[in-house]
């Protein structure tokens, strides 16, 4: 074996310890749900972010967790981001964010919603294993709404019109505690003036709203640490990417807000 | 006495087949080449920036005019379209720290395009992109290397990435060519390519209105033609890996 072949060998012997990047096939008893939103004038989406657990993922920054190149160079954009600018030096948003598998425990993923227009009419869905998601409820931050994800095995769709350029979500995944308290408070199934529908096409479910009492009085910790988050990074000029908050990447800032000048 | 009548008189069932053959003919003789598509169509949305790769030889005639014209209307050039394409950094890495413009120019019309180079289009009238200009047949050969280089500090070295061919092409079909120690070749797939720190495993792709990231190892990392996405080429151990190519092997060779 000449020196050639042992060097293949030895790198083959390398990558065979690695085990596979993001977005395998999933295993027993991980789960992921991705995020599907839409303009209600079905020209801008963002149907690629990703969350979940998996065995071997970690609570912070780890291999399946793809980070996001800023959009808001771009005239026009719409994007779901996981913004987490503490995991990395020169990345801020994530497109996709995994935490290690956890039975009955409590566990959340923060995520925004980023649009030009700040009065963009939007749509908010989701798709995963639906037994999984029976304890999944969304949290508006802004509106302090909450929705159980899915409502009779349906994936609820959650319709809202943008408030300016950030809208901030909870991804939450109850204990069953919680989930009883939050079936006890007596207001899932209240129709409501949130719209709120069914995911899938032809399928009825009732309209839901459902105020953020027990599960967020139970959660001080979480939601001081989202306001911790968000105070003090909006930079200056946000939305038109002055910020200093963006990252340093040569791509998303690269091309002018006019085309077409010289 | 009958006579008989020996002018020639098609049965009926004779003469549709006939007459479906001399269509044929007259077709294929007369009637102008349908012109070869490199790969389906994509269409540019009105008022938003489009990642574009050109894939295929383009023939002689491979301008901006030539290749993007018929789908866009040269005339219109720098009035309702317009294409812009990223500098690509010799001897120093792109930065923008004097101007949003930098890392990129604004092409004409007689500027000229090869296989294999990826633009931002901004189109303000909706529009498909067939591409009629490159022939589907004319692929750049079995081994496509494309021109994509290492970083050279610490930060990312993007590259706007286009399959040269007609096929899709996925993340695990990409080659790193290198060289352990400077002396050993070595062609390092995708994985090995990540484990080295030779690429990023992040591919970015643009919807119109979001970037998104795939991994490159998977094959949702997928190359359509006439797309183009970002590779992130990084900076490996410069004594184990002094250099890489990204090289593409056709898809539909044997």
């Amino acid at each position: 074996m000449n020196l050639n072949s042992a060097l293949t060998v030895m790198v083959a012997i390398v990558t065979l310890g690695v085990n596979p990047l993001s977005a395998r096939d999933l295993e027993r008893g991980e789960w992921s749900v991705r995020l599907l939103l839409s303009s209600s004038d079905g020209k801008l989406e963002d149907t690629y972010n990703r969350l979940g657990q998996l065995h071997d993922a970690s609570d912070g920054f780890d291999r399946y967790d793809l980070p996001e190149l800023d959009q808001s160079w771009a005239g026009t954009y719409l994007s779901v981001i996981f913004y987490r600018p503490q995991w990395e030096t020169d990345r801020e948003s994530f497109n996709t964010d995994f935490h290690p598998k956890v039975r009955r425990a409590r566990d959340e993923w923060y995520f925004e919603v980023r649009s030009d227009d700040p009065y963009r009419e939007l749509s908010l869905t989701w798709v995963g294993k639906r037994t999984r998601m029976k304890r999944m409820v969304l949290v508006d931050l802004e509106e302090s709404e909450v929705l159980p994800a899915v409502i009779d095995g349906v994936p609820q769709v959650y319709n809202f019109i943008m408030n300016g350029p950030v809208r901030e979500f909870v991804w939450r995944v109850l204990t069953r505690r919680e989930y009883a308290e939050f079936l006890a408070s007596g207001e899932l199934g209240t129709p409501s003036a949130v719209s709120t529908s069914a995911a899938s096409p032809g399928v009825t479910a009732s309209t839901q709203k459902t105020r953020f009492r027990s599960v967020a009085t139970d959660d001080r910790t979480t939601d001081e640490k989202v306001k911790r988050a968000k105070s003090g990074w909006l930079p200056r000029g946000w939305g038109r990417g002055e910020g200093k908050g963006y990252r340093h990447s040569a791509i998303p800032n690269g091309l002018p807000d006019d085309p077409f000048a010289d | 006495m009958l006579i008989p009548d020996h002018t020639f008189k098609p049965a009926p069932f004779l003469g549709s087949q006939l007459a479906v053959l001399l269509t044929l003919i007259f077709s294929l003789a007369i009637a102008p080449q349908a012109v070869a598509q490199c790969g389906p169509n994509i269409t540019l949305t009105a008022n938003q920036w489009s990642m574009v790769g050109v894939p295929c030889q383009p023939g002689p005639s491979n301008t901006i005019g030539d290749i993007f014209g018929p789908s866009l209307n040269a005339p219109d050039y720098a009035v309702t379209w317009i294409v812009w394409k990223r500098i690509y950094d010799a001897p120093a890495q792109c930065s923008v720290a004097s101007g949003p413009a930098d890392c990129y120019i604004k092409l004409t019309l007689t500027d000229t395009v090869n296989t294999g180079d990826a633009f931002w289009i901004f189109t303000t009238v909706s529009a498909t992109l067939n591409l009629s200009a490159v022939g589907a047949s004319d692929t750049p050969g079995p081994q496509f290397q494309f021109p994509a280089t290492l970083s050279t500090d610490g930060s990312s070295r993007y590259y706007l990435f286009a399959n040269p061919y007609k096929a899709a092409v996925t993340g695990p079909n990409l080659v790193f060519p290198t060289s352990i120690f400077g002396f050993f070749p070595f062609a390092a797939s995708a994985q090995q390519a990540v484990n080295f720190s030779i690429i990023s495993q992040n591919v970015h792709y643009w919807n119109g209105n979001t970037y998104f990231t795939q991994d490159i190892t998977t094959n949702a990392a997928t190359f359509v033609p006439k797309q183009a996405a970002w590779l992130e080429m990084l900076r490996p151990n410069p004594n184990f890996i002094p250099f890489s190519d990204v090289r593409v092997p056709d898809p539909g060779a044997p």
